[in-house]
């Protein structure tokens, strides 16, 4: 008897690892890779996959403001270029696009979240005036063993992309991805920022911010 | 058969249940209060403007100066609440360079509390990659340092090349850096927040 004890409890212990892993999409379209900033042979992207029965955007406003959900904010300052001889400008507030001409339009943002939290939603303001290009942010966990060495995978949690100008191209965008929660042991998470898809086109690509919201209070 | 074990030992199973669950709530860091920090190594500052950081794919940063002038460590900024514990600091990179490793300095740097005074640099922990393994992950140990952020500063730095030194470009990558600290206080260290919310 003891033997099959030992054995369902080992069961148990591995269920819930496994079903603390949801069935990842792998990302290996080469033009897609390209588009979020990766190699177009990298074979370590994922993204998690929808939930048919999410809220939707819609269903954000019933939600409101709750005390118990914390906010991470980053600002056009608070990101670093894909290479740091790369050319930025944040505009004298704060925010960040590439000037004009220049052909290095990617940034990254860290995001320090707290164990076990809940990703609720992924927010971004901007400018976008742009008819032919747009501001595309991601946020990865990037995972790797907790305790050793090993390859890096990237998640993508969340996504979001600046609509179509309207006026003067102010916009506020907002992804509601599927339950998440958060593993800072085993994974770090980062902000990816791509301005445009060409060469940059000054400020009428502009990031004023990215807020990630979260369950429960810091 | 799972039928027939429950009914003989139910006890036995709960038993089995908790510690499965409680294994699963330790590995996640909540169970005894510590708090896990992660920082990708393009997040790093470099410590010289002739330093230069490229990103790789997985967010990781590695030296791309070619001049051999200058500084070549990089800095990543902890904030760590004044009396936490500093239990570790985990490092992930990649090394391939034949020429140069990855080494590491965990650092305490603290002045009077309200007074002027040069800094006092402490270096609590140390590591660094060896050879050229390819993937790495190595681990500094800081033995419960209770952190005085009312005085003192924390950072890890991370060196590409000894300073004045050509850098390995993309065969040296810092690519995560992990902080693990713990709030002592037992009893009010998450404001009652919602677990899981």
């Amino acid at each position: 008897m003891k033997p099959v004890l030992v054995a369902f409890a080992t069961g148990m212990l591995l269920s819930l690892t496994v079903s603390a892993e949801p069935g990842w999409i792998p990302v290996n379209d080469p033009a897609e890779l390209a588009a979020m900033g990766f190699p177009p042979t990298a074979d370590n992207v994922w993204r998690l996959p929808r939930d048919p029965n999410q809220e939707s955007p819609q269903d954000r406003a019933a939600l409101g403001i709750t005390p118990t959900n914390a906010s991470y904010s980053m600002t056009g300052d608070d990101f670093v270029t894909i290479s740091s001889l790369s050319d930025y400008n944040s505009a004298n507030y704060g925010y960040l696009y590439c000037p004009s001409g220049a052909t290095s339009r990617i940034a990254s943002a860290v995001v320090n979240v707290p164990t076990d939290r809940r990703l609720y939603f992924l927010d971004m303001w901007g400018r976008d005036a742009s008819a032919t290009q747009d501001i595309n942010a991601i946020l990865y966990a990037t995972c790797q063993p907790s305790d050793g060495a090993g390859p890096p995978n990237n998640f993508v949690l969340a996504e979001v992309t600046s609509p179509a100008v309207v006026g003067d191209g102010d916009f506020f965008v907002d992804d509601i991805p599927s339950a998440h929660y958060f593993d800072p042991q085993r994974c770090g998470y980062s902000i990816n920022l791509v301005l445009g898809s060409g060469t940059c086109v000054g400020s009428d690509l502009t990031l004023y911010k990215v807020r990630v919201v979260i369950g429960g209070n810091l | 058969m799972t039928f027939q074990i429950i009914q003989c030992k139910p006890n036995a199973v709960l038993f089995a249940a908790v510690l499965a669950l409680g294994a699963a709530q330790a590995e996640a860091g909540v169970l005894y209060g510590t708090d896990y920090d992660s920082y990708n190594g393009r997040s790093g500052r470099p410590t010289d403007s002739l330093l230069s950081l490229g990103r790789d794919g997985n967010f990781g940063a590695y030296c791309q100066s070619g001049a051999s002038s200058g500084r070549r460590t990089v800095v990543y900024p902890f904030d760590i609440k004044n009396g936490y514990e500093i239990f570790s600091v985990r490092v992930w990179g990649f090394d391939e360079a034949t020429s140069n490793d990855l080494s590491y300095e965990m650092v305490q740097s603290c002045q009077p509390f309200l007074s002027g005074g040069a800094p006092v640099r402490t270096v609590l922990a140390t590591a660094a990659s060896s050879g050229s393994p390819g993937e790495f992950s190595e681990y500094l140990y800081l033995d419960q340092h209770v952190a005085t952020s009312s005085t003192c500063a924390y950072f890890l730095e991370a060196r590409f090349a000894p300073d004045n030194s050509a850098c390995a470009g993309f065969d040296l990558r810092s690519v995560r850096v992990r902080v693990l600290s713990n709030n002592p206080d037992v009893i009010f260290r998450n404001g009652f927040a919602p677990w899981g919310s």
